[in-house]
């Protein structure tokens, strides 16, 4: 059952404080105190949060009543499409909170919420402090649109707002070119993410004929994205589904940091540790399996395409881990963590466990912005700027015993430790690839959940490993930079951070161990227990996916894979860093092998080299090409040949007399030569049955007339330059026919032969009807009639017009009439003579049996 | 006054354009005073014309006088949904191209108030004439104001680019005028006596060659003014060296007469060739896309880089157009506006830099941010609009672009050629997006590098003044774009259904007729709907 | 003697009269020569009205055209003597003042 509670106007305060609170602040903020500052910030998220606890509220009660229950909010009509069949759809600024929403939102609000707090002691003392709440602010709104935004389009506008919010807040600190390069990077590649939004986008509304998400899946679950899509190159045709999922996902590799569009995430370590936490680790990153997971119905219809996902998500994980493990700093480590933990979430939703993948976007916005956080108070105990080098860490829990229980949690949660949050999601996408390899629904799948079983372990012992490096090195040991020495030692007198910083640490850190809870997987290892699971109660209402297994056998499988992982990896940790100052990797792994995962397999530079590079030249060359080629082809060619040919030109100008003369007498020779001979022309009118010859009366010329052009002439010498004749049967030369068009009136006239002689299409068949091979008619004449016939029509045959008759054919009117010839003969005062002939088609029959009428029309059809 | 505010429109700029010629040349701030008022007048006028009920789509305000008899010349004027918002365009920006004028101009004001006057009656008169000949009267008249204000006030090579300008268009115009010709005598000779009348002249059909060859004519005009590639190269000329006012003024409106040109006097004439010839447009609107980014990306002359831009960005209007259906015809109409506020936005924030610093090399800047945080914010807001980020104007007409060339020449959606056309064109907002932001890097992020960069003032009054009016309509149209749509669609929904009218006549003609389209359109909906084309007459042999 | 042998006459005179203007370089001889030009249409306009006696056209013309060659070696002259009073030469050759 279904219910929906319309017009609920908290989903657009919910929205609008931190859009308030962004615009308060960055306009004047920097004319406000420091604590107005704080209040407006950390204060409209608070609001918010506070009103998005209500709202869950609202939507749980709901829940008892009905299986489907959504809050919505209709603000208003943004623009309308209007499709090729006709309907238009509106796209209207509509906000919606169903299950998947309501989680979201409360993450995004009070993770959020907390990174703010965490903010006002990590960034107070900063220059820019209130120009950082503002778009930290900013960001709040922008993500709190995507999560609520109950349309495609709508939710397009956050996708793209926090795409705007990353670049300002990773190059927060500007004054420093690469940091702000690197927000850049960040936007453009999402950019190339957002472009793949567009096209799935697209595909969306022509399929379902409309944007909001409840249209989409509805149109999914109908099927009506069965059928293959319309263009495609190769032999096996792809299905709309594909085709749209595949550019959906080309969008969530951008904003949730997969291969290929990955690689502005380690950069994005340029800014804030907060920006960090915030939106690299527990909200912005987790649009894309968002967006997933609201398709959910969709994606799930394409198999070609969730075996791309979860391809991907497994090669990402195992990518960026092994990237992870060898770095020395904590925020880059961090940083391919989340990129690799991204990719276990994706994994999950390729094999169709979209609420087990959600369940690890939960968990993982708790352990990670504490990590995140926490590095951050390290990086703020002993003064680091930018990163912080593990190398001159160590022995820390002494001094930051907060930061250090709270990180050894998130630790122990992100390695999967039993009954940690990480333990219980990352069982459950384990269990989700092991679910796949028993389906046995195809080969394909088949192998691809084999890949992500296997990838994923693999990538569960790099997680536990790297992250209990990080954390040994850190916090166990000596503290390396104790005596200043070596390079850049850090503050030698590292301190606890203050409790603005303290207390999100706190709530993240409980919350990583014990949120899990609300996700217990069905059936318990080992012993086959059935458990609750709310989280799948709850999420099934609006997200779909594939059963879960219950046999024993799968479970124990991916149970035992998750558990050894995590036994080996925080093992090998444990021998090889724990109270240990040097990198024991660098002399286990070969040397060459070490520098190439420690350059990020040079993948960056891989790109440069392929794309970006490649892409600047063709652009330079274009830039050059613009101002010399094209510019010379349109301007620079004119005016040479203007110029040339003036040059040219005005060489007559010589200034010479004698050579004008010689010009005129050139053109005075010139037009006495076309009077040596005489010219004349007939014209032929028409009376009755009685023809009347003319041509241009000429000074000084004389005519003679044979007008049946029989070779004896008519008539004699005489001034005058007409003459009337009656033609008898004798002088017929020929037959032509006249074709009249009705729709215009013009007439054109075709003299026919014995042979077969081609109509002119255009008077006969109307252009719509005419095809590209289309000859038309052909006629000839046959004794006394003509003949008419079409080669390219379907049924042959020939139609017959005895002479004198008319008819119709298409769109002419059809006459035949006889032809005759007649001849003048001109004489000029020179004695030069000249003769011209002239072929006459006479409008009337000379046989007819009546030939009174002088364009007689009979509406006969011809048949 | 009465209804006929369009002739006030009108008059008014040529009133005091005459007036500031007659005032003395040492009244330099009366001068200045005056001028701008008249335009806020001017702005006055058009709102009201802006206020009264669109969802019909004729023409409103229509005005008709008999000018020239014998040959059919009348003036006649009027406004639709069509062209509604270009003279809100050419309105609004006029005195904030002016208003933002005097901070570097300062010698010869009395002419170049004059200029400006007569170049706003040029644009205005050429945006509201429904006869060809005042149309092309108008078109011609908006040349020598443009030519004199980069000739007179630009920078150092303002002669070449001037020159430049104004025979490259010239040639355009010329052949756009022997087509008109052709025209009008096709017209009389089946009709008998001469009218320059568009509603006249719509109704004479025209057999495939002739149509080609005339719409080329009209079309070479237009493209140049669009510019579309590969016509484009005067842009970079004219822009670099005009001033700051006329830069503005030029991208924002002049290039806007281009594709205005097409929708009202070159499809609607010409529907078949436009029909075989528009995709060809169309792919040279995306390749334009593709060009202009690219070639801006490397310029090192922030004004060539947002003149490539502007070729860019009316490569995306162009594909909307040709897209030939009501969501990318509205798009482009749209985005035409957009591009007029973001890239008038943008050369009135270089003009501001240029005045501090006489340069506008991004070589030379860096770290501005530091020192102008307002000029930074107001330059990241109008770079968001420029490459279209929801919520910004931008995102409005280049979403209703792509969706009408993606689902454009099809019944149920996806025809090929255009699906990767608008694969392209969605990749040239990735590219948006590089260049700009690599413009926004080398300005003002970083330290500040060079000396003389230290010690810049933010932008003053007048600047801020001149940039607040486009800011709200950024967010205005980026946010509530139906106010702005709901007035254009009735219009656009005319023009295609007549257009498909006219289509399907003209495919069947082979000689030049005349066809009362009103009773044909009426016959078309009688006979069910205008995706059928009309029963022929009988066909005798088969 | 029929009206062809004068026009034989008439095309010699007028031949010579082309030919010397074209190729003389001398500015008098150049005046000298168009006279001749003029005078070979005289002998044509008298050779057809003697053909054709009708009306006295012929004759009449052929007065007009005396004078107006009289007007024109008049005028033609005092240009030359300027000329010569400015460029001391009467060599058509050099006389390209107006060559672009």
């Amino acid at each position: 059952m279904q219910l929906e509670v319309p017009q609920q106007s908290l989903l657009l305060l919910i929205i609008l404080f931190p859009l308030g609170g962004a615009i308060i602040n960055g306009l004047i903020g920097r004319y406000m105190p420091k604590g107005l500052v704080t209040v407006v910030g950390v204060g409209t998220v608070a609001v918010s949060f506070a009103l998005a606890v209500a709202s869950f509220i609202e939507l749980y009660g709901l829940r008892h009543e009905a299986e489907q229950a959504t809050l919505t909010y209709h603000f208003y009509e943004w623009f309308s499409l209007k499709l090729p069949a006709g309907d238009v759809v509106p796209v209207n600024v509509r906000f919606m909170m169903d299950s998947l929403g309501g989680i979201m939102t409360l993450v995004v609000t009070g993770v959020g919420g907390l990174i703010h707090l965490y903010s006002v002691g990590y960034m107070g003392e900063d220059e820019g402090y209130a120009r950082f709440m503002s778009f930290l602010n900013l960001f709040m709104a922008s993500m709190l649109i995507l999560v609520l935004g109950s349309s495609v389009p709508v939710m397009f506008i956050g996708w793209e707002g926090v795409g705007l919010c990353s670049y300002l807040l990773i190059g927060f600190w500007y004054e420093n070119r690469d940091y702000a390069s690197a927000g850049r990077k960040a936007f453009v590649v999402n950019r190339i993410g957002d472009f793949g939004v567009l096209i799935g986008m697209f595909i969306l509304v022509g399929v379902a004929g409309s944007f909001e998400f409840t249209d989409i899946n509805a149109a999914a679950m109908g099927g009506q994205f069965r059928p293959d899509f319309p263009i495609w190159v190769s032999g096996v045709a792809p299905s709309l589904a594909t085709v749209a999922c595949v550019f959906l996902f080309l969008g969530c590799t951008g904003k949730s940091a997969q291969i290929p569009l990955y690689v502005w995430l380690p950069d994005a370590m340029a800014g804030p540790t907060p920006v960090s936490a915030l939106i690299h680790a527990a909200t912005m990153v987790t649009a894309g399996v968002y967006l997933c997971c609201r398709l959910s119905p969709l994606f799930i219809t394409s198999d070609v395409a969730m075996s791309i996902i979860a391809v991907t998500g497994t090669l990402t994980a195992l990518l960026a881990a092994s990237i992870a493990v060898v770095q020395r700093e904590m925020k880059k480590i961090l940083a391919y963590s989340t990129v690799s933990q991204l990719g276990f979430m994706f994994a999950a939703v390729g094999v169709g466990f979209f609420a087990a993948g959600f369940f690890h976007v939960f968990t993982h916005a708790f352990f990670k912005a504490c990590l995140f956080l926490g590095a951050g108070s390290v990086m703020h105990a002993v003064h680091a700027h930018g990163d912080a080098d593990i190398f001159k860490l160590g022995g820390l829990k002494k001094d930051l015993p907060i930061t250090r229980w709270t990180f050894l949690a998130s630790c122990l949660a992100i390695a999967g430790f039993p009954l940690t949050s990480g333990f219980f999601s990352k069982d459950e996408i384990l269990l989700g690839a092991a679910a796949q390899i028993y389906r046995r629904d195809d080969p394909l799948m088949t192998s691809v959940g084999w890949f992500t079983l296997i990838g994923l372990s693999l990538a569960a012992v790099m997680t536990a490993f790297y992250m209990f490096r990080l954390y040994f090195l850190t916090f166990t040991g000596d503290y390396r930079s104790a005596d200043q020495s070596g390079d850049h030692p850090y503050d030698a007198h590292p301190h606890e951070s203050p409790p603005s910083m303290s207390i999100p640490l706190i709530v993240l850190g409980i919350g990583a161990l014990v949120v899990g809870f609300l996700g217990l997987p069905h059936v318990m290892p080992i012993t086959g227990m059935h458990l609750p699971s709310w989280w799948s109660e709850w999420m099934h209402a609006s997200v779909a996916g594939r059963p879960v297994p219950e046999e024993l056998h799968i479970v124990n499988l991916a149970s035992g894979l998750a558990f050894g992982a995590m036994a080996i990896g925080i093992g090998g940790a444990w021998v090889l860093y724990r109270n240990k100052n040097t990198d024991a990797l660098t002399e286990t792994i070969p040397a060459r092998l070490y520098q190439l995962a420690f350059d990020k397999w040079r993948v960056d530079e891989l790109y440069a080299a392929i794309i970006v590079n490649p892409i600047k030249k063709i652009a330079t060359v274009a830039g050059r090409a613009d101002m010399t080629f094209v510019d010379a082809l349109m301007t620079r060619l004119p005016s040479f040949n203007v110029r040339e040919s003036g040059r040219i030109l005005s060489r007559m100008q010589s200034g010479v007399v004698q050579m004008y003369a010689a010009v005129m007498v050139v053109g005075v020779v010139a037009v006495l030569a076309w009077f040596w001979t005489p010219h004349s022309h007939i014209e032929a009118t028409f009376e009755d049955t009685s023809v009347e010859l003319t041509t241009p009366q000429g000074i000084g010329y004389e005519y003679r007339w044979d007008a049946n052009s029989d070779g004896e002439f008519d008539t004699q010498w005489d001034r005058v330059p007409g003459t009337t004749f009656e033609y008898a049967r004798d002088d017929i030369r020929g037959v032509a026919v006249f074709l009249s068009n009705v729709q215009s009136g013009v007439e054109r006239r075709v003299r026919v032969t014995e042979d077969w002689t081609p109509l002119p299409v255009e008077s006969v068949v109307p252009a719509d009807l005419r095809s590209p091979h289309d000859t038309g008619f052909e006629v000839r004449v046959d004794g006394q009639d003509l003949l008419f016939r079409r080669p390219g029509a379907r049924t042959k045959g020939e139609i017959r017009l005895p002479m004198g008759r008319d008819g119709r054919l298409g769109l002419a009117r059809v006459f035949a009439r006889p032809v005759v010839e007649a001849t003048v003969e001109v004489r000029n005062a020179f004695g030069n003579t000249r003769r011209a002939t002239k072929e006459i088609a006479l409008p009337f029959s000379v046989d007819a049996p009546s030939h009174a009428s002088l364009m007689p029309m009979t509406r006969e059809v011809v048949r | 006054m009465t209804t006929q505010y369009l002739t006030w429109l009108l008059a008014l700029p040529a009133i005091s354009a005459l007036v500031v010629l007659l005032m003395p040349r040492s009244w330099e701030t009366a001068i200045k005073r005056f001028s701008i008022g008249a335009m806020l007048v001017e702005l006055v006028i058009s709102i009201r014309l802006v206020l009264a009920d669109y969802s019909d789509a004729g023409y409103h305000f229509v005005e008709h006088v008999t000018w020239v008899e014998s040959f059919g010349i009348s003036y006649k004027v009027g406004v639709d949904g069509l062209s509604l918002w270009l003279v809100i365009l050419t309105t609004l920006l006029s005195p904030i191209a002016l208003y933002a004028s005097w901070g570097s101009i300062t010698t010869r004001i009395k002419e170049y108030a004059f200029s400006f006057l007569l170049l706003e009656l040029g644009m205005l008169g050429a945006f509201v004439a429904l006869d060809l000949f005042l149309f092309y009267v108008f078109w011609e008249l908006m040349l020598v104001p443009m030519y004199l204000i980069i000739g007179v006030w630009g920078g150092k090579d303002r002669v070449y680019a001037a020159v430049k300008f104004f025979l490259y268009t010239m040639v355009g115009s010329l052949l756009m005028l022997i087509a008109i010709l052709y025209v009008v005598s096709s017209y009389q000779k089946l009709a008998g006596h001469y009218t320059f009348d568009l509603q006249e002249l719509s109704t004479l059909v025209l057999p495939a060659l002739p149509q080609y060859l005339l719409f080329a004519a009209f079309a070479l005009a237009f493209a140049i003014k669009v510019p579309m590639f590969p016509f484009h190269t005067w842009l970079p000329d004219a822009h670099v060296q005009a001033p700051t006012g006329g830069s503005v003024i030029l991208a924002a409106v002049l290039l806007k007469l281009g594709i205005y040109g097409f929708v009202r006097f070159a499809m609607p004439l010409f529907p078949v060739a436009s029909e075989a010839i528009g995709p060809i447009l169309a792919g040279l609107g995306v390749v334009g896309i593709i060009y202009g980014a690219y070639t801006a990306w490397v310029q090192r002359d922030l004004k060539k880089l947002i003149a490539y831009s502007s070729v860019s960005h009316m490569g995306f209007v162009l594909l909307g157009l040709f897209a030939m259906n009501r969501t990318g015809i509205s798009g482009a109409m749209l985005q035409m506006i957009n591009h007029g506020i973001s890239t008038g936005a943008l050369f009135l924030l270089v003009g501001a830099i240029y005045d501090r610093r006489h340069s506008r090399m991004l070589d030379d800047f860096g770290g501005l941010a530091k020192v102008m945080p307002w000029y930074a914010v107001f330059f990241v807001i109008i770079t968001m609009s420029s490459i279209g980020l929801p919520g910004t104007n931008g995102f409005i007409g280049e979403f209703m672009i792509l969706a009408g060339s993606f689902f454009s020449r099809s019944p149920i959606g996806f025809g090929s050629a255009w699906f990767i056309m608008t694969l392209l064109a969605a990749t040239g907002v990735v590219f948006a997006a590089v260049y700009m932001l690599h413009a926004v890097l080398r300005m003002f992020w970083g330290r500040v590098v060079h000396a003389e960069n230290e010690s810049l003032t933010d932008l003053n009054r007048r600047e801020v003044l001149s940039l607040l009016p486009l800011i709200v309509m950024v967010f205005w149209i980026g946010l509530y774009p139906k106010f702005f749509l709901d007035k254009m669609n009735p219009a656009v929904d005319s023009f295609v259904s007549e257009f498909t009218v006219r289509y399907h006549e003209g495919r069947r003609t082979s000689e030049p007729r005349l066809v009362d389209f009103e009773e044909l359109a009426d016959r078309f909906e009688a006979a069910g709907g205008l995706a059928m084309a009309q029963p022929t007459d009988e066909e005798v042999a088969r | 003697m029929g009206v062809g042998t004068y026009l034989a006459l008439a095309s010699v005179l007028f031949g010579i009269g082309a030919v010397g203007f074209l190729t003389r370089r001398n500015m008098l001889i150049q005046l000298m020569s168009i006279e001749l030009m003029l005078n070979s249409v005289n002998v044509v306009l008298l050779a057809f009205n003697r053909a054709y006696p009708a009306n006295h056209d012929g004759q009449v013309f052929a007065f007009f055209v005396i004078a107006v060659a009289a007007a024109e070696a008049a005028v033609g002259l005092a240009i030359l003597i300027a000329y010569y009073r400015i460029k001391k030469t009467i060599d058509t050759d050099d006389a390209s003042l107006l060559k672009y």
